[in-house]
């Protein structure tokens, strides 16, 4: 170990953070080298001031602003909690307006299913030409999950958006239309969460080539600091190293969020 | 698991055991005000900055997710709070409270060395509130804090390596200000 190694440890040591066995070859240089030893006299001097900088307490007002607060929080529990039972709640919370299209939906599908079930039991048919039927059927299942997730894109809710970027899980095939949309939402999408969970849908789908080189262009119009890492992230996961540049560029920027910085810088490594 | 233990009892609040934040709040606000105060150097705007922590664990209880410390998590609540107060206000120079230094110095010494002490603080103070904010940081975690120097790093998502490299880098800073005023 050179000087500089045992300089590093000098923290470690004042805070004794070090086991024996450093400790002691530590304690045996600094009586050998005279520059180290000068070096940590001078540190540790520092570091025991530092210990005596004075450090007022809170006030009092503080535990009573917390006691405040946490009453409040307990006063909105009982609120909401109501006291027919968690049951009851649970119930309520099936039937909020959210769900209610939803469970539409399922009604049609499941009506749909049984009507079709119904006319295509015919006895002798051959299992070739039920598969086919089959086939077309959850193709046509497919195809209004992608005029839903198209339209609900739309929606006002943040959390109808989410609900829709979802639903690119379930569409067995899909189509440029639909990969424009939720690109359209990447980019432009006014919600972090939503964005986020696009993000995530759209990493999913990256055996595409398409996909892969949007994700990579969409690095420069991220705003959001959650958004810069969570992308940096996603090209380290698809190891897109077409990205690196782009990556750069974004580290160049001004009043980038230093976590944000760490966290590339750290990813770009791992790329290379 | 423990029952008291610090994740035990998050995840009660999480499930609706808002009490039990009161014993996380007696655990821990103490280590967090003088966390915050060393970064902000004012008094009342650090019990603010406080309360915004528990403020921000009792809102979003879903955020602790129960697989890592909960100190750790509270921590990186409580640079964001930091941090976003940093990039709101306006920067001014920190402020270090350099009168009534005899009343801070405490002891039986006598007057000069009282004098050189008081003097040497003052010097220290006027150093820390130079460095960077990041530099700074560091040391008010592992001078002020009680943490060990894995846990800073889970605190800065970096490695225990990178912490032992940067704090010698911000010790040694620190040390050239201070030498610096001291001319």
């Amino acid at each position: 170990m050179e000087c500089k190694d045992f300089r590093e440890q000098f923290p470690f040591l004042l805070n004794d953070a070090l086991d024996e066995n450093q400790r002691r070859e530590l304690e045996k240089h600094l009586t050998e080298c005279t520059g180290c030893r000068e070096e940590f006299e001078a540190t540790g001097k520092i570091w025991d001031l530092m210990g005596e900088i004075p450090q007022p307490e809170p006030s009092v007002a503080m535990r009573e602003g917390f006691d405040a607060m946490l009453a409040d929080f307990k006063e909105e529990a009982k609120v909401t909690r109501k006291p027919s039972g968690e049951w009851m709640n649970k119930l309520r919370g099936y039937w909020s307006y959210q769900v209610q299209p939803r469970l539409a939906i399922n009604l049609f599908l499941v009506a749909f299913g049984l009507i079709a079930g119904y006319i295509l039991h015919q006895p002798g048919q051959s299992v070739i030409s039920y598969n086919k039927q089959i086939d077309s059927l959850s193709s046509q299942v497919s195809e209004i999950k992608q005029v839903m997730l198209l339209s609900l894109l739309n929606d006002p809710s943040a959390s109808q958006r989410i609900r829709a970027v979802s639903y690119s899980d379930e569409i067995s095939n899909v189509n440029q239309k639909v990969i424009g949309a939720l690109f359209t939402t990447l980019n432009e999408d006014l919600n972090v969460n939503v964005r986020l969970a696009t993000l995530e849908a759209l990493v999913k789908l990256a055996g595409e080539p398409k996909v892969r080189e949007g994700l990579v262009r969409s690095i420069d119009l991220q705003e959001s600091p959650l958004m810069q890492s969570a992308i940096a992230d996603a090209m380290v996961i698809l190891q897109e190293k077409s990205s690196v540049p782009y990556l750069q560029k974004l580290l160049n920027k001004k009043d980038l969020n230093q976590m944000v910085k760490i966290n590339i810088e750290k990813n770009i490594q791992k790329l290379i | 698991m423990d029952t008291f233990s610090d994740n035990a009892l998050m995840l009660k609040v999480k499930n609706g055991d808002i009490d039990k934040m009161g014993l996380l709040y007696e655990r821990y606000h103490r280590q967090l005000f003088r966390f915050i105060f060393n970064m902000s150097r004012q008094k009342e705007l650090s019990e603010d900055m406080v309360q915004n922590v528990f403020f921000r664990m009792l809102k979003y209880p879903d955020g602790f997710l129960g697989f890592g410390e909960f100190k750790i998590w509270m921590y990186h609540i409580a640079r964001n709070v930091v941090y976003d107060h940093f990039r709101n206000v306006k920067r001014t120079p920190l402020h270090y409270d350099l009168t009534n230094y005899e009343e801070r110095v405490e002891g039986d010494l006598s007057a000069d060395s009282r004098l050189d002490k008081e003097q040497e603080l003052k010097t220290l103070e006027t150093a820390m509130g130079k460095l960077s904010d990041e530099n700074r940081e560091l040391l008010i975690l592992c001078r002020f804090q009680e943490l060990k120097y894995n846990e800073i790093a889970k605190i800065l998502n970096t490695t225990e390596g990178a912490i032992k490299v940067r704090v010698h880098r911000a010790l040694n800073q620190l040390k050239t200000n201070y030498l610096k005023i001291e001319k």
